[in-house]
C-alpha cells in the first residue's frame, strides 16, 4: 500500500469537510446575527410606521431561564443604619453615591450585582440613587434598591430584591431584537408611528401569579424591554417559540 | 528515503492529527449549536402513546337483581356483569346487547317511570351508572350494532330487562326521567344474566319502602358482614419527600415537553411549587399534599370529539401524567364516576369525574375527587390528580371487625341530624312541625337515593352539625370503614361498624 497516497488523500478529505463544517458554523453565526445591516432593518420597520431611535442591540446568544430568590429586607437593620449615618459632606453626585453605597454595606444589600443604575433623578431638592440588580450583565427587571438623599442625608431606602441563584442548564434561542420588534406589530394601531427610545435584553420574574402566597424561590425569563418615546414599557418574551 | 521525504511524512502524520480534532471540534460545536437551537412546546401529553382502555373504567355503578317476590340482591362489582369475564362465555349485558341489537324489527317507544317501575317488580335486572351515556355513540364506540331506533333515544343511565316483559329491553334516563323500550319478536337474551348471578352467593337487599312506610325503591342490605377494615395510605407523590423528587420532575416535565426547562417555577412559602409557561397559558400547580391541578389557555384546539372521544383523551392524559401503573391492577384501579357536559362559545367541554377503587372497595374523599380532567375539542383544559396508595390488605395486618351496623338503623337513629343538615343547606323543604319525628323521619326516607359501603379518606378538617371526623383521623393517615347514605343528593358518612357519624359532602 502506498501511505504517502492514502495520507495525501485522507489530509485533502479531512481538509474538505472542516471547511464545509466552518461554513454552516459561519453560515449559522450569520444569521443569529442577523443577515441584515442595521440600515435594512430600520428599514423594514419604518414599512411597518416603527422607529427606531436608538441602536439595534445585537442577537444574543441562547440563555437559560435564571432562578432567583425573592428577599425581604430587614426594616430594624435599615432604620438603625439610617440613624446612624453622618450628614454627607457635599451635594455632588459622587458624594451622594459614596454615601448610598456606604449605607448598603452597612445593611448587608451590597452584592456584586448591585449596580448603580444612573441617571440619577433630582426633584425639588431630593436626589434618588437608584441601583439595579445585574447578573451577567443583564438586569433582573423589578428589581431595585433606591435611596432617596435630602439635605445631605439618606431619607429614605426601599428595596425590592430577588438574589440570583444559578442559571438553569438548558440554553434556548431567544428571539432577534427585530423580530421582538415585530411581535410588538399585533398590539399596536398600524396607522400610529411607534418610536423607540429603547430597547434592552433583560430577565423578568412577571407580576402575574396564580397562587397568592408568598413565593420562596421564583424564575426570571429573558425579556425584550421596549421603551417608546412616550416612556411606556413594552416585555416581549424573549424565547424564540 | 531521504531526510526530506522523511520530514515530509511526520509533517503529514501531525496535520492528519490535527485536522481529525478539528473535525471532531467542529462537530461537537455544531452539535451544540443544534442542542440549543428554538424549542417547540408539544401538546400536554405528546410523546406518551399509553392509555388506560375505556372498558377498564366504565361500567355500571350497581347491578340490581330482583329474583321475584321481592328478593332482591345487589353488587357493585359491575364490571364483569357488564362486559364479561375476558376468556369466559358467561352471560353478561355487552354480550346480550350485541345479540339483541342485531335483531331484524327492533320497535323503539317511551314509557311511563310507573310502567318501568311496575316491571322491575317482577323478576328482573338493572344496570345502573352514575353518569349518562349518549346511546348511538355507545353503539359505535363499542362496536355494536346500530339499529335506527337507538337514534331516537338521546342518552340513557341504565339498561334493564324483566321476565314480565321478555321480549323487551329498556333504557332509562335518570337525570331527564325518560324511559325507553326496545322490542324484538321473541326473548331479548337477558335472562340468562339473571340465572347466573342467582348461582353465586348475594347478599339480601330490600326497597326502602318494605319497611320505612314510604314510597322509595332504594335498595338497602339487610345486614352486613365486616369485611371492612381501617386502611393506612399515603400520598402517591410526596413533594417534601427526597426519594420523590426525581419522580415529581419527571411528571411535571410531561405536562411541558421540552419546553419544561424555559418555564417558570415558583416556590411559595407553604411548600406549594407553581410551574408557569408564559403568560399562563400553561399552569400546574403541584401543592404540599401531593395533589396538582394543571390547566392549559388555549386547549380546544382540534376540532371537535364526542363524548368517547373525549374520554379517551382524558384518559390518556390520565395515563402519561402522574399514574405511573397507567393500567388497573387487581389492588387498585380508578372508574368513570361522573360525566357531564357544556358549551361555550361553541366548543363543548366534557368534564370527567374518575372515583378510585382499592381492594375493590370504593374510596370516598370527602373534599375531593381522586381525579378531575375537562377536555374541550381534542385538548384537555383542566386536570386535577390527588391520588394515594395503600398497602395490598395482606400487609396491613388488619382483620375485619365483627358485625356491620345494621343499614336501616343508620336512618332511624340519624334521621333528625340528617334533616337539620338538609334544612341548612336548603335541599329540605321546611316542616311547619319539626318536633313530629315521625313526619321528619318520613322527609328523610323519601329523599334517600342510595345506600353503600366503602372507605372514607377524611377531610383534613370537617366539622358540621355533629357529622364531625375527629382530627386524629386525619393525622393518622386512616381510610375508614363507612357506610354512605345518599339522601337529597348529599352522601352522609357512618362508622361501618359503630353507626357514628363522620361527616358529609355534596350538593
Amino acid at each position: 500500500m502506498d501511505w504517502t497516497k492514502a495520507k495525501n488523500i485522507l489530509i485533502i478529505a479531512l481538509l474538505v469537510t472542516n471547511l464545509m463544517l466552518l461554513g454552516v458554523y459561519a453560515l449559522r453565526a450569520a444569521q443569529r446575527n442577523g443577515d441584515n445591516d442595521e440600515e435594512t432593518q430600520r428599514r423594514i420597520l419604518t414599512e411597518y410606521n416603527v422607529f427606531l431611535e436608538t441602536e439595534i442591540p445585537r442577537r444574543p446568544a441562547p440563555m437559560a431561564v435564571l432562578f432567583v430568590r425573592p428577599e425581604t429586607e430587614d426594616a430594624a437593620l435599615i432604620e438603625k443604619a439610617l440613624s446612624e449615618q453622618t450628614p454627607i459632606p457635599d451635594d455632588g453626585l459622587e458624594a451622594l453615591l459614596n454615601a448610598a453605597n456606604d449605607l448598603l454595606e452597612r445593611c448587608g444589600l451590597m452584592t456584586e450585582n448591585t449596580k448603580p443604575a444612573p441617571p440619577f433623578e433630582t426633584n425639588g431638592g431630593t436626589t434618588v440613587i437608584r441601583y439595579r440588580d445585574v447578573f451577567d450583565g443583564i438586569p433582573i427587571e423589578e428589581s431595585h434598591i433606591l435611596c432617596a438623599i435630602e439635605a445631605g442625608r439618606i431619607v429614605r431606602l426601599s428595596r425590592k430584591w430577588y438574589t440570583p441563584l444559578e442559571l438553569n442548564d438548558t440554553k434556548g434561542e431567544i428571539l432577534g431584537p427585530i423580530e421582538a420588534l415585530m411581535r410588538l406589530l399585533p398590539e399596536k394601531d398600524k396607522d400610529e408611528p411607534f418610536v423607540v427610545k429603547n430597547m434592552e435584553l433583560v430577565y423578568r420574574v412577571s407580576p402575574e401569579r396564580p397562587v397568592a402566597e408568598f413565593p420562596v424561590g421564583d424564575t426570571a425569563l429573558p425579556a425584550w424591554k421596549i421603551t417608546d418615546n412616550k416612556g411606556t414599557v413594552t416585555y416581549i418574551a424573549a424565547y424564540a417559540q | 528515503m531521504n531526510t526530506r521525504t522523511a520530514l515530509a511524512e511526520r509533517l503529514k502524520n501531525i496535520l492528519l492529527v490535527v485536522l481529525v480534532l478539528s473535525t471532531i471540534l467542529l462537530l461537537y460545536f455544531l452539535w451544540n449549536d443544534n442542542a440549543s437551537a428554538g424549542f417547540r412546546i408539544p401538546g400536554a401529553g405528546a410523546g406518551n402513546a399509553e392509555t388506560i382502555p375505556v372498558e377498564d373504567v366504565l361500567y355500571p355503578e350497581r347491578v340490581i337483581v330482583n329474583f321475584g317476590a321481592e328478593n332482591y340482591t345487589v353488587t357493585s362489582e359491575t364490571a364483569s356483569l357488564w362486559y364479561g369475564a375476558e376468556g369466559s362465555d358467561e352471560p353478561a349485558f355487552m354480550r346480550a346487547m350485541q345479540t339483541f341489537l342485531a335483531s331484524d324489527n327492533i320497535a323503539v317507544g317511551a314509557i311511563s317511570k310507573e310502567d318501568f317501575l311496575d316491571v322491575m317488580r317482577a323478576r328482573s335486572i338493572r344496570a345502573d351508572f352514575s353518569f349518562a351515556i349518549p346511546a348511538a355513540e355507545f353503539c359505535s364506540a363499542f362496536e355494536l350494532p346500530r339499529p335506527a331506533a337507538i337514534n331516537s333515544i338521546d342518552v340513557f343511565t341504565g339498561v334493564a330487562y324483566s321476565e314480565a316483559s321478555p321480549e323487551s329491553l329498556l333504557l332509562c334516563d335518570g337525570f331527564g326521567d325518560r324511559y325507553y323500550r326496545l322490542a324484538v319478536d321473541g326473548d331479548a337474551g337477558f335472562k340468562d344474566i339473571i340465572a347466573f348471578v342467582e348461582t353465586a352467593e348475594n347478599a339480601s337487599y330490600y326497597p326502602l319502602r318494605t319497611f320505612s312506610g314510604v314510597e322509595n325503591d332504594t335498595m338497602l342490605p339487610l345486614e352486613a358482614s365486616g369485611t371492612l377494615t381501617a386502611l393506612p395510605y399515603a400520598r402517591n407523590i410526596d413533594p417534601s419527600d427526597e426519594d420523590d423528587a426525581e419522580r415529581l420532575r419527571d411528571m411535571t416535565r410531561t405536562f411541558f415537553g421540552k419546553s419544561f426547562d424555559f418555564t417558570r417555577k415558583i416556590t411559595e412559602g407553604n411548600g406549594t411549587i407553581v410551574y408557569m409557561y408564559g403568560y399562563g397559558e400553561k399552569v400546574l400547580v403541584i401543592n404540599r399534599d401531593g395533589s396538582f391541578e394543571y390547566s392549559a389557555a388555549e386547549a380546544g384546539r382540534g376540532g371537535t370529539a364526542d363524548f368517547f372521544g373525549a374520554l379517551t383523551t382524558a384518559l390518556s392524559f390520565v395515563a402519561s401524567h402522574g399514574e405511573p401503573e397507567g393500567r388497573a391492577t387487581a389492588q387498585k384501579r380508578i372508574y368513570l364516576k361522573d360525566a357531564r357536559s357544556s358549551v361555550s362559545d361553541g366548543q363543548r367541554t366534557y368534564g370527567f369525574s374518575f372515583g378510585l377503587k382499592l381492594d375493590g372497595h370504593t374510596v370516598h374523599y370527602a373534599d375531593s375527587e381522586p381525579l378531575t380532567v375537562e377536555v374541550t375539542g381534542r385538548a384537555v383544559r383542566y386536570y386535577k390528580r390527588d391520588m394515594i396508595d395503600a398497602p395490598a390488605r395482606e400487609q396491613s395486618g388488619e382483620t375485619p371487625a365483627g358485625a356491620a351496623f345494621a343499614p336501616f338503623d343508620l336512618l332511624t337513629e340519624h334521621f333528625a341530624r340528617i334533616y337539620g343538615a338538609l334544612l341548612e343547606k336548603g335541599l329540605a323543604a321546611p316542616l311547619e312541625n319539626v318536633s313530629d319525628d315521625e313526619r321528619v323521619f318520613e322527609r328523610v326516607a323519601e329523599m334517600v337515593t342510595g345506600l353503600s359501603s366503602g372507605l372514607l379518606r377524611p377531610a383534613e378538617t370537617l366539622s358540621r352539625d355533629g357529622f364531625t371526623v375527629q382530627s386524629a383521623f386525619a393525622d393518622e393517615r386512616n381510610l375508614l370503614p363507612v357506610w354512605v347514605l345518599s339522601v337529597g343528593g348529599v352522601d352522609f358518612y357512618f362508622d361501618f361498624y359503630t353507626g357514628a357519624p363522620a361527616g358529609y359532602y355534596g350538593e
